[in-house]
């Protein structure tokens, strides 16, 4: 498997772009990120995923802080099986973010996956990203941590 | 007086107030107008936020300005990589579904 990651922590508006190669055919790839089974297996718990265009899903993991452990999400496009592009909204204060996956067939047993996660929006845009992976309460633990390290 | 900024903005008040001063600096009087919440506690609020050098707020002519001040904050953009470590960890775990489920 390779990995490349787009490391943007001097940019003003932070994006995530991730490409990994796997070995499996694109249909394979696809199936696991547009069916409720595969998304519960291996990203997050969801019960109402559907693939299609405006349909509203959530994703839950368990609560952290202030976090509630829920993130709303809208499919906004699909192209089967190429592309899928979602809202990724976690907690009220927070701004929407996109999340798309693009697929691409490199050939009968390889795909080229690319993760996009936009939208954060500036300086803001750190602490919603922050507090959507790891919540409050463990933002302040690390900062405790920093404290007992020096 | 120094507080901690992580401390400050453990108050959901504190971090709307930081949200809309990210779109622009904005006079205490325009502060209040956007909350619902009066004047005394906003000013409470906006004390503690400048308390914790997260905002400066300057006196141009009669009004008040507060305007962000991201310093205290600079070490989150060292914890970006811990960030994309929540995309690359699904990413993994995606890698480990498809192998254990092969036809």
């Amino acid at each position: 498997m390779t990995i490349s990651v787009e490391n943007t922590a001097t940019n003003t508006k932070p994006q995530i772009h991730i490409k990994r190669v796997y070995q499996h055919p694109i249909d394979r790839v696809w199936n696991a990120l547009t069916t409720k089974e595969a998304l519960s297996a291996w990203l997050m718990e969801t019960q109402d995923f559907e693939l299609k265009r405006g349909h509203q899903f959530q994703l839950k993991t368990k609560p952290q802080g202030s976090f509630d452990g829920i993130v709303n999400c809208e499919i906004t496009d699909f192209s089967q099986p190429n592309m899928l592009s979602y809202t990724w909204t976690a907690t009220a204060f927070v701004q929407p973010t996109t999340v798309t996956w693009e697929l691409k067939s490199l050939s009968e047993t390889e795909t080229l996956l690319t993760l996009s996660h936009t939208g954060f929006k500036g300086w803001n845009g750190w602490l919603t990203r922050q507090i959507l992976t790891f919540g409050w309460k463990s933002l302040l633990r690390k900062k405790l941590q920093n404290y007992l390290a020096i | 007086m120094r507080r901690d900024p992580w401390q400050a903005l453990a108050d959901p008040t504190r971090r709307q107030i930081i949200e809309v001063l990210t779109e622009q600096e904005l006079s205490v009087n325009s502060i209040v107008e956007q909350f619902d919440i009066t004047r005394p506690a906003i000013s409470k609020q906006l004390k503690i936020l400048q308390e914790s050098a997260l905002i400066h707020i300057e006196k141009r002519g009669r009004e008040r300005v507060c305007s962000l001040s991201l310093a205290p904050l600079e070490e989150v953009f060292q914890w970006v990589q811990q960030y994309e470590n929540f995309w690359l960890k699904k990413l993994d775990n995606l890698d480990d579904y498809l192998n254990k489920t092969v036809e």
